[in-house]
Formats: C-alpha cells, sequence, structure tokens
C-alpha cells in the first residue's frame, strides 16, 4: 500500500479564466512600457523640437495628438514622458523596496533591539511630509533623474518596510521555519530560502501599487517644477506646461493627465489581480 | 428521559429532512458537500452525526439552520420541516423568528462565537429581549440566572465580564446559555468541544446532556470523536463524502455496524482497552476529493469488501428495521462477503 | 538500557509583560531510554510543547541541564549545536504548516541534507529516494509538487521523510496525529512503528490523547501545569495510575464504546488554573479531590513508589 501522491489534475492549477478586469489593464500598462522601451525606433519626432508657428494644434493626421505651448509633438513627448515615469516609477520602489524589505525583514524576522531601531527608524522617516521631503531633496541636491529617483525611492522604504515586516512575523511563526531551524539551517538560509519566497508575493503586489503612487509622485515634483528639468519630457512637466492654455488648447493638459490617469489606474488594478492570486493560495493550506 | 412538555405538535419528528443537498461551484466544477441526506429527529433525543473532515457534517447542519450559501456562490435544497412546518419557505423575517426562538446553536470554537465587545450578560439577554419580549431589566436578570443554570461560580460578577476574560470552558457554557436561553425545541452542537481539554470536554458534555433531558429538547450533536457518540447520542448517522451512510440507533452502530466504513473506522480506533503497540488496523487510502466525484461507491477505493458493482453504481440508503445503510455488501446479517 | 536523552531541572519561563512570567516547564526531570517510545501526556498549559522546543534548544530553557548522547546541549551554540542536530529531529502537529509551502516537495525532504553539507546532488537524490519510499510515498509522484498539494496525512510522512533523511537517534513527536483525520491516524501511527523498528529510532511522543499515547509508548510520562505528576511504563500506568491528575485524565476519557459508562473523573469543579499564576504547593490541588494542607505548603518531590514507577503526589493513590 503506497498512499501516493495526488491526482494529476490537482488542486494547484493556475488556470483562472483571464477577465476583462485583468485583460485592459495589462494591455495597457504593455503597450506603455512597450513604446517606452522602443521610443528611439519608431520613427518619433524630436520630443525638444520646437515649431513655434504651430503651437497648440488640435490633433490631427500629422501631430496625432496636437502640439503643446513650444509646437514639439504631444504623442513624442507623451512617450518619451512614459519613459521618465517609468522609469523613476519602476525603479524608485524597486530601489526602496530592496531597502525597506531587507530592514522589515530582519525586524519581523530578529525582533527585539533590531526591531526597536527598524520600527523607531521607519517612524522617523514616515513622520516627514513625504512631498516635502522629496521636494527638499531635490531642491538640495539638484533636480536630474536620478535624483528624482533616489528621493522617492528613499520616500517609499517606509511601506515596503512595514508590508515585509508584517508579513515576516507571521510567517516566522510557522512550523516550517522551527523545522528549518531543528536541521540547523543559519538565519541567513532561513531569510532567503524559507521566509523570502513566502513574503515575495505579497511584496510584488504592493509594490505594483507603489508604482501608480511613485508615477503620480513625480507628476507632482514635474508640475511644481522640481522634478526632471525642461527640455526632458515627463508627464507632469506637461501638465503643469498645459495648465496656462487650459482654455485655448486644453488637450495640451488633458492628454497626459489622461494618460497618467490610465496607467495608475492599470497598475492598481494590476496590484488587486496579483493580491487575489496570492491570497487563496494561501487559503487552500 | 425526557418529560417535559415540548414534544412535536403532531406527534410526527420534531425534524424532519428530505434530501438535503448543498453544493458550492469552484474553478473545479460543481463541489456536492452533501448529496443527498435525509433523517428524523425526534423530540428529546439525541442524534450524534459522524463523519470526519469533508464529510460534509458541519455543511448539513449550517445549511439546515440557513448559514450556508449568502454570497459564497452555494447552491441549496431539500425539504427541511421543524414541527411540521416548512423551513425553506419561510420569509426571511419568519425564519429569523424560527431561528431565535426554536432553535439553539453552540458552535466549536467559543472564542469567535462570542462578540469579543459585548458583556456576558447582555449576549445571552440578547436572544430573551428580541425572540422573547423580555425588556432589558428582566432579561438581565434571567441571563444570571441562566449562568448559574449552566455552573458558573460568581454569576453576576461574570455577566458584567467580556468573554476574554474567561476560560475556554466558561466561554462555552456561556455559548451553551445563550443557546439555551429561549428555550429551543432543536439544540445544535457542532463540535462543542473539539477545542477543548479532555477533562473540560466532559464536564460540557454532561451539561449540555442535562439540558437537553431537563428540558426535552431535541439534539444534534455533530463530532468527529466516536467515544463522544457513543457517550451521548441515542442515534447515529455516520456521514462519508457528502452521504449519510450509515444511521442506526448507538449500540446497533457499536455492536453491529452495517457499513464496512463504520466497522473499519471502529477498528482503526486506539482504545485504551487495548495493550500498548497493538497494531492498528488502518484504512488504507484517504477520503475523496468532492469535486470530483466518479460514479460508485465513495468508500470504495478503501473498501476492503469491493466489487465490481461497489464500482459501477452508487448504492442508495436502503433500510431494514428502523436502520440505514448505502452498500452494496453490508455487513452483519445477510451481508459481508468478501470481493 | 542507557538513556540517550536526559533533561535535569529543566525550566522554560516566557514573560508575558508587565513583569510576569508564565511558568510553561518547572523543574522537570526525565529521561529517555536507548530504543523506547516515551510518552508525554498532557492538556493545553501543561508545557508538554515548551518542553519539547526547549530539548532543541528552540529557544533553550531558563534553567536545567539537556544531555543527549553525550552531548550537554545547553552548553552549546553555533556549529557545535548544528553538528548535533541531525540526530535529534522533530515532527510537528500541523503537517500542512510544517512544510514551506513555496518549495517542492523533494527540496524540502533535501534540505537536512543540504544543511549538513551533503555536496553530491546525487548522493542526496538517492538518499531522499529512499526515504520517500520508507515512508510510503512514490518519489516520482511527489517530486515536483507543493505541499498544498497533498493531504493532512500525505504531508505528515513528507515530514516524516524530512526527520528521518538525517538518520536520527531522536524525533520528538509532538502531537503528530492531533490535526489528522480520525481514518488516517492509524496509517501514520503505524507508520510511526515501523519506522522505529527499521531504523532503530527513539521516540518522545507528545499528545494529549491517552488512547494514542497508550498505543505507541513503552513508558509515559504525564504532565499537569508544568511539572510531572508520573512516569510509569505504559501498562502499569493505565492499569493502576498513582496520581489523581493520571486518574481523572483516564476517567474524563470516553471510550468508543457505548456499553462502557462514563468514568467519574472526581475532579473538583472549577477552570484549571493559569500557567501565569499557577498555584503553590502541588498544582493539581485546586481540582484534587483529596487535597489537603500539605498539598498547598509543600511542592511534592517526584519520587520513585515503586520500581520503575515515579509520582509527584504527598498522598499517592498507591504504594
Amino acid at each position: 500500500m503506497s498512499a501516493s501522491a495526488a491526482e494529476p489534475a490537482t488542486v494547484a492549477r493556475r488556470g483562472r479564466p483571464i477577465s476583462w478586469a485583468l485583460a485592459l489593464p495589462l494591455a495597457w500598462v504593455a503597450l506603455v512600457v512597450f513604446l517606452a522601451i522602443t521610443a528611439d525606433w519608431i520613427g518619433l519626432p524630436d520630443p525638444a523640437a520646437q515649431e513655434l508657428i504651430l503651437r497648440r494644434k488640435p490633433p490631427s493626421a500629422e501631430y496625432l495628438l496636437g502640439t503643446d505651448n513650444l509646437g514639439r509633438d504631444m504623442l513624442s513627448r507623451i512617450i518619451y514622458g512614459g519613459r521618465t515615469s517609468l522609469i523613476v516609477g519602476i525603479c524608485a520602489p524597486f530601489f526602496g523596496f530592496l531597502i525597506g524589505g531587507a530592514i522589515g525583514m530582519s525586524a519581523g524576522y530578529f525582533r527585539g533591539k533590531v526591531d526597536l531601531l527598524a520600527v523607531g527608524f521607519i517612524d522617523i522617516l514616515l513622520a516627514f511630509p513625504t512631498l516635502v521631503l522629496a521636494l527638499t531633496f531635490v531642491a538640495y541636491l539638484g533636480q536630474s533623474l536620478f535624483n528624482v529617483t533616489l528621493a522617492l525611492g528613499i520616500l517609499s522604504i517606509p511601506a515596503a518596510a512595514r508590508v515585509s515586516r508584517a508579513n515576516t512575523m507571521a510567517w516566522a511563526n510557522r512550523d516550517f521555519v522551527l523545522a528549518a531551524r531543528t536541521i540547523g539551517a543559519s538565519n541567513w538560509r532561513i531569510l532567503t530560502r524559507e521566509i523570502l519566497p513566502n513574503v515575495l508575493p505579497a511584496m510584488f503586489a504592493f509594490w505594483l501599487v507603489a508604482v501608480s503612487v511613485i508615477i503620480v509622485a513625480e507628476g507632482a515634483l514635474s508640475f511644481l517644477g522640481l522634478g526632471i528639468p525642461a527640455p526632458q519630457p515627463s508627464w507632469g512637466g506637461m501638465i503643469a506646461d498645459g495648465r496656462e492654455a487650459l482654455d485655448v488648447a486644453p488637450h495640451t493638459a488633458l492628454i497626459p493627465a489622461a494618460v497618467m490617469f490610465l496607467t495608475v489606474l492599470s497598475l492598481n488594478f494590476l496590484g488587486d489581480m496579483v493580491r487575489n492570486l496570492v491570497d487563496p493560495r494561501r487559503s487552500t493550506l | 428521559m425526557s418529560d417535559a412538555a415540548s414534544g412535536s405538535v403532531n406527534g410526527g419528528p420534531l425534524l424532519s429532512v428530505r434530501d438535503a443537498r448543498v453544493g458550492f461551484s469552484t474553478v473545479r466544477g460543481l463541489l456536492r458537500a452533501v448529496d443527498g441526506v435525509s433523517f428524523d429527529l425526534q423530540a428529546g433525543r439525541t442524534l450524534g452525526i459522524v463523519g470526519e473532515s469533508g464529510s460534509g457534517k458541519s455543511v448539513l447542519v449550517r445549511s439546515l439552520i440557513g448559514l450556508v450559501g449568502t454570497g459564497s456562490g452555494a447552491i441549496v435544497g431539500g425539504d427541511v420541516r421543524l414541527d411540521g412546518q416548512d423551513v425553506r419557505g419561510l420569509s426571511a423575517r419568519n425564519f429569523r423568528q424560527l431561528l431565535g426562538r426554536d432553535i439553539g446553536i453552540v458552535f466549536q470554537d467559543p472564542m469567535t462565537s462570542l462578540n469579543p465587545v459585548m458583556k456576558i450578560g447582555r449576549q445571552i439577554g440578547e436572544g430573551l429581549r428580541l425572540n422573547r419580549g423580555l425588556d432589558s431589566a428582566a432579561a438581565a436578570r434571567r441571563a444570571v440566572e441562566l449562568l448559574v443554570e449552566v455552573g458558573i461560580p460568581e454569576p453576576e460578577r461574570r455577566a458584567s465580564q467580556y468573554p476574554h476574560e474567561l476560560s475556554g470552558g466558561m466561554r462555552q457554557r456561556v455559548a451553551i446559555a445563550i443557546a439555551i436561553a429561549c428555550e429551543p425545541k432543536l439544540l445544535i452542537a457542532d463540535e462543542p468541544t473539539t477545542a477543548l481539554d479532555v477533562t473540560v470536554q466532559r464536564q460540557i458534555l454532561d451539561l449540555l446532556q442535562r439540558e437537553q433531558r431537563e428540558r426535552g429538547m431535541a439534539m444534534i450533536l455533530i463530532t468527529h470523536d466516536l467515544g463522544v457518540a457513543a457517550g451521548r447520542a441515542d442515534d447515529i448517522m455516520v456521514m462519508y463524502a457528502g452521504r449519510a451512510v450509515e444511521m442506526a440507533t448507538t449500540r446497533e452502530i457499536f455492536r453491529g455496524p452495517r457499513m464496512p466504513y463504520t466497522e473499519a473506522l471502529l477498528r482503526s480506533l486506539p482504545r485504551l482497552s487495548d495493550a500498548t503497540h497493538t497494531r492498528l488496523s488502518a484504512i488504507p487510502g484517504r477520503p475523496p476529493d468532492l469535486a470530483r466525484r466518479g460514479t460508485g461507491c465513495s468508500f470504495a477505493p478503501r473498501c476492503a469488501y469491493r466489487s465490481a458493482c461497489c464500482e459501477a453504481e452508487e448504492p442508495a440508503l436502503s433500510r431494514e428495521g428502523g436502520r440505514g445503510f448505502a452498500c452494496f455488501h453490508p455487513l452483519g446479517a445477510g451481508g459481508g462477503t468478501s470481493a | 538500557m542507557s538513556d540517550l536523552l536526559r533533561m535535569t531541572d529543566l525550566n522554560v519561563e516566557y514573560p508575558v509583560g508587565g513583569g510576569r512570567h508564565v511558568h510553561a516547564v518547572s523543574d522537570v526531570t526525565l529521561a529517555v531510554r536507548h530504543g523506547e517510545t516515551l510518552g508525554l501526556v498532557g492538556e493545553s498549559g501543561s508545557g508538554k510543547s515548551s518542553l519539547a522546543r526547549a530539548l532543541l534548544q528552540l529557544p533553550p530553557p531558563q534553567r536545567g541541564s539537556v544531555l543527549f548522547d553525550g552531548n550537554e546541549l545547553t552548553q552549546m551554540r553555533g556549529e557545535a549545536l548544528r553538528a548535533v542536530r541531525p540526530r535529534l529531529q522533530m515532527i510537528f502537529q500541523d503537517p500542512i504548516a510544517s512544510l514551506n509551502p513555496r518549495r517542492r516537495v523533494a527540496e524540502i525532504v533535501a534540505e537536512p541534507l543540504v544543511v549538513s553539507g551533503v555536496r553530491d546532488p546525487a548522493e542526496r537524490t538517492r538518499r531522499v529516494r529512499a526515504v520517500m519510499e520508507a515512508v510510503g510515498l512514490d518519489p516520482d509522484l511527489v517530486w515536483t509538487r507543493r505541499p498544498h498539494e497533498f493531504s493532512g496525512g500525505q504531508c505528515q510522512r513528507i515530514a516524516i521523510a524530512r526527520a528521518l533523511v538525517l538518520e536520527p537517534k531522536l524525533i520528538v513527536c509532538d502531537e503528530p496525529v492531533s490535526a489528522l483525520d480520525v481514518s488516517i491516524r492509524a496509517q501514520i501511527l503505524n507508520l510511526l512503528e515501523d519506522m522505529k523498528a527499521r531504523f532503530g529510532l527513539t521516540l518522545l511522543f507528545i499528545a494529549h490523547d491517552l488512547a494514542v499515547v497508550k498505543s505507541v509508548s513503552d513508558r509515559v510520562a504525564v504532565m499537569y501545569l508544568g511539572r510531572l505528576c508520573e512516569v510509569a511504563d505504559s501498562a502499569s500506568l493505565f492499569a493502576t495510575p498513582a496520581h489523581p491528575y493520571t486518574a481523572a485524565l483516564m476517567a474524563a476519557i470516553p471510550e468508543p464504546d457505548p456499553d462502557v459508562p462514563l468514568g467519574d473523573t472526581k475532579l473538583r469543579p472549577g477552570d484549571p488554573p493559569s500557567p501565569l499564576d499557577p498555584p503553590s504547593g502541588c498544582r493539581f490541588r485546586t481540582r484534587c479531590p483529596h487535597a489537603e494542607a500539605r498539598c498547598t505548603a509543600e511542592v511534592p518531590p517526584l519520587r520513585e513508589i515503586a520500581p520503575g514507577r515515579e509520582v509527584a503526589c504527598h498522598f499517592p493513590l498507591m504504594g
């Protein structure tokens, strides 16, 4: 008699039918990413090229999304702006989650003094009004893509630390972690091989949401003139530029706003989907 | 036996269930948690529903009292009559009244079945205020009386405490007090002692039995512990994979089971009366996946007596002088031949 | 028979804030002999699980000594302790929670080998396959699967395989069948007995179910609120319990037989006390039908009242 394994088609089938709620956001984000990557190769006009005669023209056959205040091609600027937003939006929280995740996992696993220090540090970071800190940072260090990314990355550390700490604490109490200790696994091994794989899904879901938040934050910084410096386009900067012409050429502000809105919405949806994918599996245990 | 006046009005069974069904639609197909269960329960008697995880015993009873099916995609079917009255056909409001007045429920985990932010006395009195029309003062007095009855010392002090200030055993006593407060006709206890220590378990079961006898209630006792069922139930219904596979009085079940599953289960239990290191006779395999029901008897893959017909067709519940069993090769008189 | 594991004056306490402590285990002196199965019985709050973890130094006990296979575990740290660990393994109550849901079964069972330095992958594969077959799992069917694809009973088999792969001398089984279905328990209990015979193991079997404990144990120790009440060989303990708590436990258990009347536990009414504030003297005195003044004043020491029988009671039921 052998109590052998479950039947071939098992509980773990991942095939959930793809719903529109998942397909549309995914398609949009994929489009934005694709265009951002291939921007240089699809023959877009120079986003910095000004044609003052053709300023504030509405969408037409030649300029698919019209032109902005200085006669620059909106479509091209949107796509290059998307590249900027994505770079900041992806790298900043990635950096933040790397550091915040490490802090949070250490705090949640080792507890005691480590936890006290980590929580204190996080609380201090959180005490600063987010945007003010970012503004100060950028104003002091100078505006550049790197500095903006760094500033926003640091600001995403606390959230990441909280999520990873809570998750780590939940997983560290499980018997399989105790089992790993009984066989003599080192703390490093337990953290990387037992706890991290279980914390990662939740972190990833949260990271997706963080990306959308950072995109908006970058937009806000650029809107206030303290983000990516001109002439490099960014969605926030474009909204700021278009603000002056809202009555005569609303498309110059509304189009970048709409694009940002759709991107953030899609990322939020995707983040929810990922969280749903992660949780039910845990509940079947 | 009981001599109280809460028998059923027309002399028939207090609770009558016909073809109860509960299905959940999942990604893997329809999961038939309860697949056509029928039984009767007379006033004053205790029915023990015995089964393992996945047998459907909890889902069955919860579906009877309407605790299954709201928003979880559950499909509930069958006919349920309490005291002759069709329960399923009632309006939501009337059903709630019936539930509050005539049915008392004790759940497994007193930690979660009590409201953590409401004082004990108020929780006990809530049903009295809603269903018996008592005012707050009268309900509070009755709550204290009930606390005495379920054996909680210093009842006035306890009545103004919160659940977390009580131990597990005491919380379960409170849960019992809440269940019997409105003098129900039917008491349902869903694994009431599984979460408790064995010495406390004994006290709680004694209490349940005493209350049932004194008030003449009918009781459904759901348990996976055959020892508990042996000592407390008059009749036993054994469930496996969503169906009732055997029904008989307690003595009949333990002395002469007809279903191979029941017999195998009894044989596999370690007993205090056995000598140490007695080899246990284990049942091979494990309970089936309810979403993937094949044809044939669901116990057949594990049954020592199976034959070809067991795998082809699902045996219906056949009756024999008050007993019921679902098997093509029942044990005991007239059956029991090996495959 | 010599002792494989000897714990002396073991004490485990947990701080719970406000300067208070839970006295989970108090002054426990107990030995496990080579090749035997020692059953450890107690209800919740008895300290049996805390004791198990303290034996494995996870975390180490506050006071007391744990002498295992000639090594004083409480004095060992780091590499030295890690070197001993392969000989002392554990199986847990919730089989599914004791396996990492993100890892495959083969990796889970091979992990102990990796940690203890078996570098050759082929060697690891060979040993993992062997131990899987020993516990009744088909290696080819389970190799790449994850724990949530299995039932409780199968997960426990995987956990047992993991515990066996390092060829330990002693396995601590912490309620290994309590979370399993009744019809599966017999399978796992038989499996444990088979593995013990095949690999020459010594088992410390912790459970609250007396019938299960009796079924697998040679000797049995009974704990109440952190202290040992009674230690005796299985047959004698169940035939003639010497400690009133043991007698009460046995009387409280419902036997699956309607003709056996419900025993009288003779316990005084009232709730079990809390381990935060255990009673002075004998901790069982608040529920004991035979308690007297001496029981409040003096902690009864564990003493031998007959060959092989120890009781911690001022007025034992025998001897």
